[in-house]
């Protein structure tokens, strides 16, 4: 019977602190480390294509985006949890098309520790964290406080 | 290779037993979880219910805490190199787990956490970037974890009527920073961790590693497995030295494609065998594929190359040497010099705008639509007599542009 759990979550449900955070500041520091591959991949293209700078554009116009979503997802923006929500997504569409494509039988997709948590769990952590927000948005004004 | 090769190929063996330790973490939790909540296996009294629970910074926090000090209470198994480094990982490990139970508990944790988490990732760079380790997913991946937890240590939360967003702004940058600063050393620590694996890749070298099997830069050589998995993917490297029959059969290939590749010495042969030039076309290593000879079904054929390198510039051209190329991605080339003839294949981003290519990061990342893809595998064989061998990966480019500028042949001569 496990009724220590039901009067856990039937009680009121308040933070300790007021410095605790929450989920979005977390979103936000997940999309800082997703900026930061971005740079990486966007110099190390570059260096290799010659130094041409127009290999920055688009990781630059994506590390643009996913700054101010996420900047605008801790203000509780809706419009940018669901932005961030559908750059993720993308993200993950990208990887499921990259596995896809290995079925050719001139190319691959290395499968490796770091590439499934950058490529499938993080992006799917922050959809999973946004989604949460989003009603939490729409809710009563404590659960605000306290949307995890 | 298979998905699940390529994947245990990115784990060093002495870091199998941190995976298990966290492989087993969820179902510690879930019977943790399922001690306290059953009263027929309850082993403890119940406790009284907390009156708070952390907020979603403070149990992330603690979460990833936790999972760097398992990481770091493990490592010793696998990685026993002194009691100073034990003492050191246990010393990390035990610090990290304090700071994880802090965190959960509400009581100051982000100075902490940072001073530990930027000496444990100084200390990580400084191995890697020394050649004392080479850079494999479990370290990666943990650098990752600590860089994530750093983010949330160094980027205040945001307060209703107090944006902090000069701090915050800071905290960002420095959070950037730093995964930038991380990714770049990692990346920079595994090629040239890649490139000290082109010692004794040559016949001869090689022989010179069977008479001392015990040869420390041999056995670094051939121990070699691009365990980053950030430009290059190669197979398990055997731990045993070539025999000498492996050696001949090494040095026979050598031979073999010198000879049958010197009517390519001049340029115009070669593209009038089917050999395209590539754009911009000049450079100290540049590939003409004949997509004809990648799809003829012949393997490691040296009468038929499926490319030939090239140094072109100034008007000249040098025949460098030919790189094999499987044609399907994930089968594994055939190696008659056993260790010296070690195949490889590169990830990289294809990018659609504009169209170009780049390397895959140590965090597994691309540019912005960009598809991350591996090549079948090749093997480089060079035809002149380099320093690096027959067998390096690549040859030094100083070299390349002394010898070019002294062999060189104009390309229209025939």
């Amino acid at each position: 019977m496990p009724a220590p759990r039901t009067q856990a979550a039937s009680a009121p449900y308040v933070s300790a602190r007021r410095d605790d955070g929450d989920a979005a500041d977390v979103v936000f520091v997940l999309c800082l480390l997703q900026v930061g591959f971005l740079l990486l991949a966007a110099v190390g293209e570059v260096l290799l294509m010659g130094g041409q700078a127009a290999y920055l554009l688009v990781p630059f116009a994506k590390v643009v985006l996913l700054l101010f979503f996420a900047a605008k997802a801790v203000a509780r923006r809706p419009y940018a949890l669901i932005g961030l929500i559908v750059l993720q997504c993308l993200t993950l569409l990208g990887f499921g098309v990259q596995l896809w494509a290995s079925l050719l039988p001139m190319i691959d997709y290395t499968v490796n520790l770091v590439g499934l948590l950058t490529n499938l769990a993080l992006p799917a952590a922050v959809v999973f964290l946004c989604a949460r927000l989003l009603p939490a948005r729409r809710g009563p004004a404590h659960t605000l406080e306290l949307g995890r | 290779m298979s998905p699940v090769q390529t994947f245990a190929v990115g784990i060093a063996p002495t870091h199998v037993p941190v995976l298990i330790a966290l492989a087993l973490l969820p179902v510690l939790v879930l019977w943790r979880r399922r001690v306290r909540t059953n009263p027929l296996v309850r082993l403890h009294p119940p406790q009284p219910q907390p009156q708070s629970r952390p907020g979603a910074v403070r149990s992330w926090a603690a979460w990833l805490l936790g999972i760097a000090a398992i990481v770091h209470l493990v490592l010793p198994l696998g990685h026993f190199n002194g009691p100073v480094l034990t003492a050191a990982f246990l010393g990390a490990g035990s610090a990290y787990a304090w700071l994880a139970v802090r965190a959960y508990e509400g009581r100051s944790w982000r100075l902490g956490s940072a001073l530990l988490l930027g000496a444990t990732l100084v200390a990580y760079l400084v191995a890697t970037g020394g050649g004392g380790e080479e850079p494999d997913q479990v370290g990666i991946a943990t650098a990752l974890v600590e860089l994530a937890v750093l983010g949330l240590c160094l980027v205040p939360v945001r307060r209703p009527g107090r944006p902090r967003r000069m701090a915050r702004l800071l905290g960002g940058a420095g959070t950037v920073g730093a995964v930038f600063l991380v990714g770049a050393i990692i990346w920079v620590s595994s090629f040239a961790a890649h490139a000290a694996a082109d010692v004794a890749t040559s016949p001869q070298q090689a022989i010179g590693g069977v008479a001392h099997i015990s040869d420390h830069a041999h056995d670094h050589a051939h121990g070699h497995a691009a365990r980053a998995q950030a430009g290059v993917i190669m197979r398990p490297a055997r731990p045993e030295p070539p025999t000498i029959e492996q050696v001949a059969a090494a040095s026979e290939l050598a031979a073999a494609t010198r000879l049958a590749t010197a009517r390519y010495r001049n340029l115009a042969d070669a593209l009038a065998a089917g050999y395209e030039l590539p754009r911009p076309g000049t450079g100290t290593d540049v590939h003409l594929e004949n997509k004809a000879f990648q799809k003829d079904g012949r393997i490691l054929d040296p009468q038929r190359p499926e490319m030939l390198v090239y140094a072109i510039d100034g008007g000249r051209a040098t025949l460098l040497g030919v790189v094999f190329v499987m044609e399907r991605a994930g089968e594994p080339g055939p190696e008659p010099g056993g260790p010296i003839t070690r195949w490889h294949a590169h990830n990289i981003c294809l990018t659609a705008l504009p169209p170009g290519f780049g390397i895959v990061t140590p965090f597994g990342s691309c540019p912005a639509l960009s598809l991350s893809v591996t090549t079948p595998e090749m093997m480089h064989v060079w035809v002149v007599d380099s320093p690096d061998g027959a067998f390096a990966e690549g040859l030094d480019e100083a070299w390349v542009r002394a010898y070019h500028a002294e062999h060189g042949i104009p390309v229209t001569a025939r």
